[in-house]
């Protein structure tokens, strides 16, 4: 990027007045991921308390459509967030001439993290994302939307995504070490801090995926393991009203579930209000605050009632 | 939905109460045995309705 975009149409020098206060970012140490379109197509915005204040915030770690979620990650240290030195053409003379401005790099560990979530990153280069942060002084760090209430994701270049175990020594702990780059056409100018958070970094999470092992089916119902599928822990705590079912073949529509009983960690057994029949294709879903089910219900282990 | 929970098993009552006892006990009898019936009519809030019982008609008694 070359940043020469000179505004000719004025005559004069910008003007260079500060107000007595204004809120400083500091260094950055929560960031939140962000698809750079909302499941419209459009570009993604947002308004700034959806992002400041807890009860909107949570909804949004838990929506349901992947491109409406915020994806955080993890409490980083040792952060480096800077831009790289401008590029000046010297010419033979001396002179020297502004050329590009230097790209801006993020570089942070996350202590003991599972090994796990390097891959879950590293799968998230081939999307259009960006970023807001939390920084050290619980502020919000995000970038300018249409109107002072909006704010939009930091875009990055998803070539320069990239995560990496590092395992622990003697000195030090394992880590994971996440670094990119800034996309070109993100500008220091347009990024803003927001205070009055009524949550910290701590209280943000991501979700888990989970999926479900399939046993003890007949017409009268199935028995149903429910683990995440990166760490393998056991779903608990799931009601009744968290699970959902439709048949998927040969009539579809939903099935009403007469009772669920949770008979060790993770392991529910699920009635039918009605018996279904032979070589009926059923479907179960769920919904819980912290996991994603999505692969439970994307047709890839359906139930055939024998 | 409305959940009731007995023993660890959350119920459906719209759905429990729709279905016969004779379908209840077929279905969770393995899980609640003896108790069955009991759970049954805890959720549905139906009352067990006691058969009533057989008088003895003094002109069938056997002659002595």
């Amino acid at each position: 990027m070359s940043d020469k975009n000179c505004n000719c149409d004025v005559i004069s020098l910008g003007n260079t007045g500060k107000p007595d206060c204004s809120l400083i970012a500091d260094i950055a140490a929560f960031p939140l991921l962000d698809m750079a379109k909302d499941s419209t197509g459009a570009p993604k915005e947002r308004n700034k308390t959806d992002l400041t204040v807890w009860a909107n915030l949570e909804p949004i770690l838990n929506a349901a459509d992947p491109l409406d979620r915020i994806y955080p990650i993890g409490k980083f240290e040792n952060v480096e967030h800077n831009r790289e030195d401008d590029v000046f053409w010297t010419a033979n003379s001396g002179k020297t001439a502004f050329v590009r401005e230097g790209f801006k790099t993020f570089q942070g560990f996350i202590v003991n993290a599972p090994r796990e979530l390097t891959g879950k990153l590293n799968s998230n280069a081939c999307q259009s994302f960006g970023f807001h942060f939390l920084d050290d002084s619980n502020q919000l760090v995000t970038k300018k939307g249409t109107d002072s209430t909006k704010c939009r994701p930091i875009l990055i270049d998803s070539d320069t995504f990239r995560t990496k175990y590092v395992e622990a020594t003697n000195d030090a702990p394992a880590m994971l070490m996440l670094s990119f780059q800034w996309k070109s056409t993100e500008k220091d100018a347009d990024v803003v801090v927001v205070g009055g958070l009524d949550y910290t970094g701590s209280d943000v999470y991501g979700l888990l995926d989970a999926d479900a092992i399939y046993s003890n089916e007949s017409t009268a119902g199935f028995t149903a393991t429910i683990v995440t599928t990166c760490f393998g822990g056991a779903v608990e705590g799931l009601t009744l009203s968290d699970f959902t079912a439709a048949e998927i073949s040969p009539t579809p529509g939903a099935i009403v579930l007469a009772s669920a009983t949770e008979t060790s960690a993770g392991v529910y057994d699920i009635v039918f209000d009605t018996a279904q029949t032979s070589g009926d294709v059923i479907r179960l879903s769920a919904s819980k605050d912290r996991f994603d089910f999505s692969e439970m219900s994307d047709g890839t282990n359906d139930i055939t009632i024998p | 939905m409305i959940i009731k929970v007995i023993n660890g098993t959350q119920f459906n009552v719209r759905s429990i109460q729709k279905m016969s006892l004779s379908k209840f006990k077929e279905l969770y009898k393995v899980r609640f045995g003896e108790n069955t019936e009991s759970v049954y009519f805890e959720i549905t809030g139906k009352v067990k309705k006691e058969k009533p019982k057989k008088k003895k008609d003094k002109n069938e008694e056997a002659p002595n």
